[in-house]
């Protein structure tokens, strides 16, 4: 990892390296590139090389999902057909289905030791052969099946709850050889396994083989990535393998979704097809209005039954599965209910995807993550030895700094790690569980600013709550500072000691006797208002007065410190200067102009950015003085997060939250330092 | 240069006065709630009281657990000032005299400290002390007050530090003084201007902290000032006669003493530029 041996470790048959490394002088003009660019382009190029892996994996699992969703279905109709017990019926829907439903390739239904019904016609009837390795694969996932469906039974009267996947009644895998897909669900009568449905199913619908864009993304990964991620060294590593992972989570999430849009279509129309060709095939809605309002298992209509209920028992779109299982179907009822089970499929497909979407997200942030840390190591490994000598050599200064590193470390930094790893988890029933990017996602993308708990909405506030009160602050302290600042005055003095009262009372106590001072009925501010006629406010009630409280209350804490930072610095203005300046021809307003203002600025510029910080923070001021009233609406960011924490006990999202705000902060921060150079100089 | 006339000069004292009045108001309506008899209170604008009376501060002190919500403040004020000026004095003399690698990282982690929001730390944190059980213990707020106080304290008097000679360290090295004995013999005593503001900052910390508290202690007799005082006038009660006087019993130490070691403190507070 040391920048004088990198060239050694490029790979000869590798990308040539950049010229300015050699350090010829001549080769210098034919670089027609800066360095900042052509990492940046490195740096883009490697972005979007994982970005088109991630995504294409993503893309290839989605559409492997959705094949297997679709044979779930198409197993499950049959299931509810077969649980009518009348074998020949059964056989005559089932022997169509092939023709019927594309990518059907055969259907077979395991009773016992029989196979019941088959789309084969001459295999239907058979018994299972003992010696035969297929079929005894075949019995033994009958009998998995039947001991998940009596586990199941138990488990859902005592736990109505359950984890989905970990109780799947469904199994299903890929033949690869054929490329087929085998789906089996049991046949279900009464709560009892009654057989099995084995379906084999084709990819239909949307190919999806890898693009070829992902082969060359991948050979561009090692070719480029390699070399770059040698000559980095360990900290710039770590800040780039930061960087990267925001870019590509961004990235990955609207292409994502912009794949997703496109095939969303496709697969409502591919499920409608494939619902219409299964009740075309006498698997939906057979026999049901004869029977008049039937219970599942007295009347099974295919689709009726199926649309009932989701893959996993549990009920889903249950209107129009009453619809048809109470009505006569007619070709309508059918057309609407294949549309509606198609849009239901579709969302049901959708949201299991996000979370695996997240997931798999999670993962490759994690390999990324691991790789820049294994690179931070090997860094640091070269420096472990110099380190170790260098702990030898300052041991009194390490002694006596480690008491408090070792305090903030554990109280301060600690918490704050723990805090950003809980913004990627889900709080549920005590157990913390990894919910991917979902919080963030849950709060970015809720544009609906109408809510007051909505995070752009509130974040305006926040915005302009913290605009407000540092105009105020500045404004006021300043002229207070211009005024008190004149030896001519008399009583400087004490008006300095009074101004600042605000300043030495503990700002919960001046919120909530600002609180006081705004109550409806005894609060001093209506009795004023009162003596100017005007009826008393009820101050909390709606948001522009509520938000006026809190701007007054916070004013009237913070302008003392802008003032007493204005007149120490305007004291400290030399005389002479004023005096040069007035020999020099300025009037008042350009002595004020071009000397005062000048020399105010280093102690007001940071004066006001920890102004603007504080403010953003000014937790007590809001959350004692409005509360948020009404209905959270003069919330700012932070006393938001607290509520999600404390009073909504989602921790997770609060703390995705806090991150958001943290992330904000420290920009502002950032940018302001790298504007002023505030911090400059502080550290000698 | 006198630009300054009669009537000008009256245009800003008037105003100064206006302003004065509109920054003591709160103050003296507070003065006039804690000392009205709370049944008769007079809802005029006027801030002086009709009737005086010290009922209020005679039920807030013997009616309700205030002594305990006292002795729970002052054990953990005093605690965190004990601990975080040892822990920053020390610190901040490693950064001032030594030179070592990471010394600007450390410094610069002090800094950073100063940006996390508190409820970013505070879910971890509560997290944290419910595992340890240290939730409704003063030990848990005396821990996490010290360490919030810390970054400050140790710019403050890494600043005081540098400002002190080295020449009279070097000669008591000279005379075959430890480091140890350097800093505790010379350059302490010297500080002690700093080390005292930096203690009343950490005092001032905990005695005002309201919302950790808040969160952290359930139970009404491990409640701190801040949380009983607000309990007075909370969702559930609004006692504002109570709580005036006992704004009053609080506010007033670190009042007399911000104003004792205003100067100190606000120059500290305005020069080192860090949160306060």
């Amino acid at each position: 990892m040391k920048p004088a041996s990198a060239g050694k470790l490029v790979p000869t048959g590798g990308v040539p390296e950049p010229a300015e490394g050699r350090g010829a002088p001549a080769a210098k003009p034919a670089l027609l590139v800066t360095r900042g660019a052509l990492h940046l382009g490195i740096a883009g190029l490697l972005a979007t090389a994982v970005l088109l892996l991630v995504a294409g994996g993503q893309r290839q699992n989605d559409l492997e999902d959705l094949q297997q969703l679709r044979a779930v279905r198409i197993a499950r109709a049959v299931a509810y057909e077969a649980a009518r017990d009348d074998n020949a019926a059964t056989q005559a829907a089932v022997a169509a289905l092939p023709e019927a439903v594309s990518g059907v390739q055969s259907v077979l239904v395991l009773k016992g030791t029989q196979i019941a019904v088959h789309s084969d016609a001459a295999q239907a009837g058979r018994r299972l052969d003992r010696e035969s390795d297929a079929d005894k694969a075949l019995f033994d996932r009958a009998a998995r099946l039947r001991a998940t469906v009596s586990k199941n039974d138990d488990e859902r009267t005592r736990n109505p709850q359950l984890d989905r996947d970990a109780y799947a009644e469904v199994e299903a895998f890929w033949r690869k050889d054929a490329a087929r897909l085998v789906t089996s669900v049991p046949v279900v009568r009464d709560g009892a396994f009654k057989g099995m449905v084995v379906l084999e199913t084709s990819p239909v619908g949307v190919p999806a083989p890898i693009p070829w864009s992902l082969l060359v993304a991948f050979v561009v990964l090692v070719l480029v990535g390699v070399p770059v991620a040698q000559r980095l060294s360990g900290a710039q590593l770590l800040g780039a393998g930061a960087a990267l992972l925001v870019v590509l989570l961004v990235a990955d999430t609207l292409l994502l979704a912009r794949w997703r849009g496109a095939l969303r279509h496709e697969v409502v129309a591919e499920q409608a097809s494939t619902a219409a060709a299964l009740a075309n095939a006498g698997l939906a809605g057979q026999g049901a209005g004869a029977a008049g309002p039937a219970g599942p298992e007295d009347g099974p209509a295919g689709l009726a039954h199926e649309l009932a209920q989701d893959v996993f028992h549990r009920p889903t779109n249950d209107l129009v599965a009453l619809r048809l299982a109470s009505a006569p179907p007619t070709p309508g009822t059918v057309a609407y209910a294949s549309g509606a089970w198609a849009a239901d499929v579709s969302e049901a497909f959708f949201a299991e995807g996000r979370t695996a979407d997240l997931r798999a997200l999670w993962q490759w942030a994690l390999g990324i993550g691991l790789v820049t840390l294994l690179g931070f190591v090997l860094g640091a490994l070269g420096r472990l030895r110099r380190g170790f000598d260098a702990l030898v050599e300052h041991r009194w200064a390490y002694a006596y700094l480690a008491p408090a590193m070792v305090g903030m470390v554990v109280l301060v930094f600690v918490p704050v790690a723990v805090g950003i790893v809980l913004g990627f988890t889900e709080r549920r029933y005590n157990v913390f569980e990894f919910a991917g990017l979902a919080n963030y996602v849950a709060i970015l993308s809720d544009f609906d600013v109408t809510h007051a708990d909505n995070f752009y909405f509130t974040f305006g506030v926040t915005v302009m709550w913290t605009v407000l009160n540092v105009l105020a602050h500045v404004g006021i302290g300043l002229f207070l500072a211009l005024l008190l600042n004149d030896q001519m005055l008399k009583a400087r003095g004490l008006y300095r000691v009074i101004l600042i009262i605000p300043w030495a009372i503990p700002n919960y106590i001046t919120a909530l006797i600002w609180r006081g001072l705004f109550h409806k009925q005894f609060g001093a501010v209506n009795a004023f208002l009162g003596l100017l006629g005007i009826e008393p406010v009820s101050w909390f009630q709606s948001f522009w007065p509520a938000f006026t409280t809190n701007v007054v209350t916070n004013t009237w804490l913070g302008f003392p410190f802008m003032m007493v930072v204005s007149l120490g610095a305007l004291q400290s203005i030399p005389p002479d200067l004023y005096e040069a300046a007035w020999v020099d021809g300025a009037n008042r307003w350009q002595r004020f102009r071009f000397v005062t203002i000048p020399l105010l600025m280093p102690a007001l510029v940071p004066a006001v950015i920890n102004g603007v910080v504080w403010t953003f923070n000014m937790f007590n001021i809001i959350y004692l003085v409005s509360g948020g009233a009404p209905d959270g609406k003069t919330d700012i960011l932070i006393t938001e997060a607290f509520r999600w924490a404390f009073e909504r006990d989602k921790y997770g999202y609060a703390a995705a939250y806090s991150t958001l705000i943290f992330l904000i902060l420290l920009s502002f921060t950032l940018v302001t330092n790298r504007i002023t150079g505030a911090t400059k100089g502080a550290f000698e | 240069m006198d630009e300054t006339t009669l009537s000008a000069r009256i245009a800003k004292n008037s105003f100064l006065i206006v302003c004065c009045l509109f920054t003591i108001y709160p103050v003296l309506w507070v003065f006039k709630m804690a000392f009205s008899p709370s049944q008769g209170f007079d809802i005029s604008v006027s801030p002086i009281p009709t009737a005086l009376t010290l009922q209020n501060f005679r039920e807030v002190l013997f009616e309700r657990p205030f002594f305990y919500w006292l002795m729970n403040s002052v054990i953990i004020s005093v605690s965190t000032t004990v601990i975080g000026v040892f822990l920053a004095t020390t610190s901040a003399y490693a950064l001032s005299r030594f030179r070592f690698p990471l010394r600007s990282t450390s410094m610069l982690l002090f800094l950073v400290t100063q940006m996390f929001p508190g409820v970013l730390m505070m879910i971890p944190l509560y997290l944290i002390m419910d595992a340890l059980g240290l939730l409704d213990h003063l030990a848990g707020l005396i821990l996490v007050y010290s360490t919030t106080a810390i970054p400050f304290c140790v710019w403050m008097l890494k600043g005081y530090f540098d400002t002190i000679p080295r020449e009279l360290e070097e000669s008591a090295y000279m005379d075959g003084a430890s480091t140890a004995v350097v800093f505790w013999r010379i350059v302490l005593p010297l500080s002690l201007p700093a080390v005292a503001v930096t203690a009343l900052f950490s005092f001032m910390t905990a005695w005002n902290e309201f919302i950790l508290a808040a969160v952290f202690m359930n139970k009404e007799k491990s409640y701190t000032l801040p949380v009983g005082l607000r309990m007075m006038v909370g969702q559930f009660s609004s006692d504002w006669s109570h709580f005036a006087a006992g704004a009053i019993l609080v506010s007033l130490p670190v009042v007399i003493l911000f104003f004792a070691l205003q100067k100190q403190l606000v120059g500290g507070l305005t020069a080192g530029g860090v949160k306060g």
